[in-house]
């Protein structure tokens, strides 16, 4: 009984995180500098590891976690790259 | 038997708390006049919509009795994960920060005061 009402709440959620990516993607499409557009592709790679992990808990696939876990790491290393760039105009050795 | 389902009851609440949040960043993101206002609702974003429902898929992993031994693993997975975003998330977003304020690549125009100026003239 009780599985249907989590089933109920985990679809919402993806239906609420696919309009929330829409939102971030026009961000994306319209950011006046470099920083906007970075900040936009941060949140759209949040948005799909926790997208991820929902559908691992809705088509039962537990090989989608270790692609979650690869893109939160992605995002640190994008961040830190972006900031080095930003700030001496090289790209690390 | 009652064990899982106060923590498939906490999964929920906390996966329905984290759509919402979700929901407001990317309001915020979209909305908000300025380049350092809107790195708050990028906060918004990793901390509430992150960070609250990967805790919460784990519970609800955790509950999900006829999955046998493997939904241990899978919990684990997303315990680690939530762990690895709690702590690498806001660190990136304050070098991104701090990077955009000193290479003056950000257009800063809705401005009343800005003591970091003063500071290190």
């Amino acid at each position: 009984m009780i599985e249907n009402y989590i089933e109920t709440i985990i679809r919402a959620s993806l239906i609420i995180y696919f309009i929330s990516v829409l939102l971030y993607v026009i961000r994306l499409l319209r950011g006046p500098s470099i920083p906007d557009m970075v900040l936009a592709i941060d949140a759209i790679t949040y948005s799909f590891i926790t997208i991820f992990i929902l559908l691992v808990l809705i088509l039962n696939i537990p090989l989608l976690v270790t692609c979650a876990m690869v893109l939160s790491l992605f995002v640190y290393v994008l961040n830190i790259y972006i900031a080095k760039y930003l700030e001496s105009h090289e790209m690390g050795e | 038997m009652s064990l899982s389902i106060i923590f498939m009851v906490i999964g929920g609440m906390l996966v329905a708390i984290g759509s919402f949040c979700n929901l407001v960043a990317a309001i915020g993101v979209l909305r908000l006049p300025n380049f350092f206002i809107r790195i708050h609702a990028l906060t918004i974003s990793i901390v509430g919509g992150t960070f609250t429902p990967l805790i919460g898929c784990g519970f609800i992993t955790l509950g999900l009795e006829n999955l046998g031994n493997e939904r241990l693993f899978i919990s684990g997975g997303i315990f680690l994960t939530s762990i690895l975003t709690i702590i690498l998330g806001p660190t990136g977003s304050h070098a991104l920060t701090r990077a955009a304020y000193r290479s003056k690549t950000v257009i800063f125009k809705p401005k009343f005061v800005d003591h970091l100026e003063e500071k290190e003239r």
